[in-house]
């Protein structure tokens, strides 16, 4: 059997199922790649008195496919993935393998960016418009921008998911982020346009500020992961959370406002 | 003998360009080019007050004994005058060994005349012909030396009118290499005439020479000179008097080789290909001191304490400290910190440089060999001069490492500083195993560069064996394979097929390239190389090692987004083959359809690359593949009696004669062997000759090992590179 299982953020999201699963797994394997993620000590505190491996891309991917759902078709074979375990669709080509092969397999959900970033910053999940993500490639910037320009042209919000490229150890931070958008802006809208960054969300050290798009980059933030919701068209409950649950400048909160009522 | 000049005397002779000459010397190995650039140092250098100042304590002969001087310094400037006027004629080093063509066709490029030297004893050589040649083709008008006219006297003891026989010789095979080579307008322009002092005879060794009118004014003849070495060397001192190397040379350098503006109007059409109508091409033509900055460096070189020095020619403008100027190769813009010219072989500082001239300059420290530097308000639109077209490619490397462990940091910056310096020098490290490998065109050119860490850097080296440089090719054309990403997100449709020799010459020419206007390159493909239109049309890349990548999708979703990374996986695949993990050549791939994911993290680098280079090295391993090894041409003047020999010797060594000529009672055999069966041909064929052989090598191909042997090579190349010895197979890169 292979058993997916979303960790969420923090070992505190670990869900009931989720740990029965684990105890119950012959082997584990924690992705360490994809994501962020701090409590592994306690993750290896879990499992450590069974078989378990710190996976790479190697392990997971490619030809380590194969190999994981052969071994699934004998035990009981556990891949702990930060977030959940196939929003980000990595690992989806796992769960398709092992249906063709005709393994058995579980989803154990987790908290996932995709939902709590709506959920803790009031925007309505309802005008979500593409998600994307802003990586180091130089190609993807301009990509970017116009996806962002496509959503807002349709009103809707963007969630601007930053690159972590954990194997290099570097994830890309909103200033650096807002720095490479607005340069890559031909158009030259996005700076007097307000967004959200999205620090270590679900973290202990969770931090969420909406401002301007030029001014993001002037906050102090924790380490990343970090992301970026740049909105759509704005309801007027929607500018009242970004004021009250994101921080956003009383200046640019009467500007929104004013223009909304 | 020296002259001692203030720097601000010989900066006015520079502004006026009719008194500048620029030349080089081109000579086959030991026919006396290091010998005359030190005899004209030595009786015309140029030296400021300054140094003279301090030099004289040493003695000038004492700097002249310092030969690396001559050696080390990028250029040499010497002093003139002729018929009362001065002159500032500046030698621009070109490396004499056939290992160090791609330094010597760049200094071409700066010069407008050569001096060729051929030994009077054994006339015209390979390598003779090959930089006569090239410079032809340059449009650098040659003048002749014909050196070591005393061995014809002391050794070979030849009469007079057999001295002239020999010499009529030599002057006929050059202007038959004129006419063959020389630019159209000037094949009959340029053809040599003794009686008009165009042929210099002399010894540089012994420092006299004398031209056909120089001799009949003085009076000289040949009958003389015999009679001067009959008599012995007490007697040479009269023949230096009354003929002065330095002054039958440069007298004909000022004569007959054109002045920096009368050459750069016809040269700058030759050299660089931008639009001849715009204004910069206007300024370069006409050697304009007030037009837009371009120079090119020719050389770059690592002086202990100023840094890096890059060396060039100031076609147009001027070059002046203080000023931020575009590298267009680099793309970037640097500011130059000193400018500077050679007085003999030191640099002094000057103000500013102007067009026609040689300049120094300090703070262009990412510029190479080859680079162009322009003014930034010509950035945008500056073609740079012609990449330069290599005649010989790396193909031999060595492992090194200091003989002392602790010599380690300071040998990476001296590999730096070598490879800076040569640029046909590659070091590269060894990620797995830590070594550092240095990788050049021949044994002698890596020979050359250990020599120099030692001599320079004071460096003692352990070195491997040389290992030959392979590449991997196919030899028929693949089916479709599917390249998937590790993530399964992404798939890739591609075949590979060889290149056909058509196409692989005009990639090896540059006539076809990676960014000229695809539209052009089309058309050229189509007419020369019998390509398909549309595939012409749709060419994305052309690597270094002839490799072409073809896209012929259509409405691919996406591609656009991924191009570049698609080509840079592409790039990595052809730098190591799946057989042996040598460098691809001659293969073209084509991308048929894709499938790329929408979001850009899950189709980066980590995705793609291995996309690519899987369906990649599938086709490859399924189109017959095969290791195509260095080939050397050999030319070989040798006694008749010795042909026989010397065919057994190179049949054993799985090469072939290609032709066998006879000149006089001389035969000149040219034929071909592997590198790898090279590096103990020198031994074998002197012993098999008693010596009498003599002979020149080049590069001169790739060519497909014998099937008989490819298998061991394989394993043996795998195993040194810490593989399993067996190639991986097809399977291997192909997903569920």
């Amino acid at each position: 059997m292979l058993i997916l299982i979303g960790l969420g953020m923090k070992f505190e999201d670990l869900t009931l199922e989720a740990v029965d699963y684990i105890k119950g797994a012959d082997v584990v394997y924690i992705d360490t790649y994809t994501n962020i993620y701090e409590d592994y000590n306690k993750l290896i505190d879990l499992v450590k008195s069974k078989e378990y491996k710190l996976a790479s891309r190697s392990d997971l991917e490619g030809e380590g496919i194969s190999r994981i759902v052969e071994e699934a078709s004998r035990k009981n074979v556990a891949i702990l993935v930060p977030g959940d375990p196939l929003i980000a669709t990595t690992h989806e080509a796992l769960r398709v393998e092992a249906a063709r092969k005709g393994v058995k397999v579980v989803v154990v959900n987790g908290l996932s960016i995709a939902t709590l970033a709506f959920s803790r910053t009031g925007l309505h999940f309802y005008k979500l418009g593409r998600t994307i993500t802003l990586t180091y490639n130089k190609e993807s910037a301009e990509y970017v921008v116009n996806a962002i320009y496509d959503n807002i042209s349709r009103g809707l919000h963007t969630l601007v998911l930053l690159d972590i490229k954990v194997e290099e150890s570097r994830a890309m931070s909103i200033p650096e982020a807002v720095g490479i958008l607005l340069e890559s802006d031909k158009r030259g809208l996005l700076g007097e346009r307000v967004a959200v960054g999205i620090a270590r969300l679900g973290f202990r050290d969770e931090f969420i500020v909406a401002d301007l798009t030029r001014n993001l980059g002037n906050y102090a933030y924790p380490p990343p992961p970090h992301s970026i919701i740049i909105p759509g068209d704005l309801h007027f409950m929607e500018v009242e959370s970004l004021r009250y649950n994101c921080r956003l400048p009383i200046g640019v909160y009467e500007k929104l406002a004013g223009r909304r009522i | 003998m020296v002259k001692y000049k203030q720097t601000s005397d010989v900066l006015k002779i520079m502004k006026n360009l009719e008194q500048v000459r620029n030349i080089g010397i081109t000579a086959h190995v030991d026919h006396g080019k290091t010998t005359l650039s030190d005899s004209l140092l030595a009786m015309a250098g140029l030296l400021s007050e300054k140094i003279a100042g301090q030099a004289l304590a040493l003695d000038y002969l004492d700097i002249e004994q310092k030969r690396q001087m001559t050696v080390k310094a990028a250029n040499v400037s010497l002093y003139h005058e002729y018929k009362g006027k001065p002159y500032v004629i500046n030698l621009i080093d070109t490396p004499g060994h056939v290992d160090f063509q791609s330094k010597t066709i760049r200094a071409l490029r700066v010069i407008d005349g050569a001096i060729v030297v051929v030994d009077a004893v054994e006339g015209v050589m390979t390598q003779t012909e090959m930089y006569l040649r090239v410079a032809l083709e340059e449009m650098v008008r040659p003048v002749l030396f014909i050196n070591k006219i005393d061995r014809l006297i002391k050794e070979l003891k030849l009469s007079p009118s057999e001295i002239q026989q020999r010499l009529v010789q030599i002057i006929k095979d050059i202007n038959t290499l004129i006419a063959e080579y020389a630019e159209k307008e000037f094949r009959s322009a340029w053809q040599l005439d003794p009686a008009k002092g165009q042929v210099i005879f002399g010894s540089a060794r012994d420092r006299w020479g004398f031209s056909v009118p120089m001799a009949q004014q003085k009076g000289i003849k040949f009958s003389d000179v015999v009679d001067v070495y009959q008599r012995g060397k007490e007697a040479l001192p009269e023949l230096q008097k009354i003929a002065p190397l330095h002054e039958a040379i440069l007298d004909a350098v000022v004569k007959y080789v054109p002045n920096p503006r009368e050459a750069q109007a016809y040269r700058i059409k030759k050299i660089w290909h931008g639009d001849l109508n715009s204004p910069v091409a206007k300024a370069m033509l006409e050697a304009d001191p007030n037009g837009p900055l371009v120079m090119l460096v020719n050389d770059v070189r690592v002086d202990p304490h100023a840094g890096l020095v890059a060396t060039g020619r100031v076609y147009s403008g001027t070059v002046r400290a203080g000023e931020e100027l575009w590298l267009v190769n680099a793309r970037m813009k640097q500011r130059v910190l000193q400018v500077g010219l050679y007085m003999g072989p030191y640099r002094e500082l000057a103000d500013e440089i102007s067009a026609g001239n040689i300049a120094a300059v300090l703070g262009l420290d990412k510029a190479r060999s080859g680079e162009t530097v322009c003014s930034l308000e010509v950035k945008d639109t500056m073609t740079p001069f012609e990449k330069l077209r290599m005649i010989t490619e790396s193909v031999v490397t060595v492992a090194v490492e200091p003989k002392d462990p602790s010599q380690l940091t300071k040998l990476i910056d001296a590999l730096h500083k070598l490879s800076i310096e040569d640029p046909s020098l590659i070091v590269k490290i060894n990620e797995e195993t830590g070594e550092f490998l240095l990788s050049g065109v021949g044994t002698l050119h890596i020979e050359i560069a250990l020599t120099l860490l030692k001599d320079l850097y004071g460096l003692d080296v352990v070195a491997t064996p040389p290992v030959i440089v392979y590449r991997e090719s196919i030899r028929a054309s693949s089916r479709v394979f599917e390249g998937k990403s590790p993530n399964k997100h992404n798939k890739l449709y591609i075949s590979v097929a060889p290149l056909d020799e058509n196409t692989i010459r005009l990639i090896q020419d540059r006539i076809v390239t990676e960014d000229m206007d695809p539209r052009d390159r089309a058309k050229i493909l189509r007419e020369q190389a019998g390509w398909d239109a549309d595939e012409a049309r749709r060419i994305w890349a052309i690597d270094d090692n002839i490799n072409v990548f073809v896209d012929m999708t259509s409405g691919v979703q996406y591609l656009r987004d991924v191009k570049d990374t698609i080509l840079q996986g592409f790039r990595l695949a052809m730098r190591e083959g799946p057989l042996a993990m040598e460098p691809v050549r001659g293969v073209k791939v084509i991308l048929h359809d894709a499938v790329i994911h929408e979001d850009p993290a899950h189709r980066g680098p980590a995705q793609l690359f291995p996309a690519v280079r899987n369906a990649i090295y599938a086709g490859m391993l399924t189109s017959r593949p095969t290791l195509l090894e260095p080939i050397l041409k050999l030319d070989i003047r040798t006694p008749m009696e010795f042909i026989g020999n010397i065919s057994t010797i190179i049949t054993k060594k799985r090469g072939r004669l290609i032709e066998v000529q006879q000149l006089g009672n001389l035969s000149r055999i040219i034929a071909e062997i592997p590198v790898s069966e090279s590096f103990t041909i020198a031994e074998e064929l002197r012993s098999a000759t008693a010596g009498k052989a003599i002979w020149g090598q080049e590069f001169s191909r790739w060519a497909p090992v014998p099937d008989s042997i490819l298998t061991d090579l394989i394993a043996k190349i795998r195993e040194r590179k810490g593989l399993k010895p067996e190639p991986p197979k097809p399977e291997d890169f192909l997903g569920p």
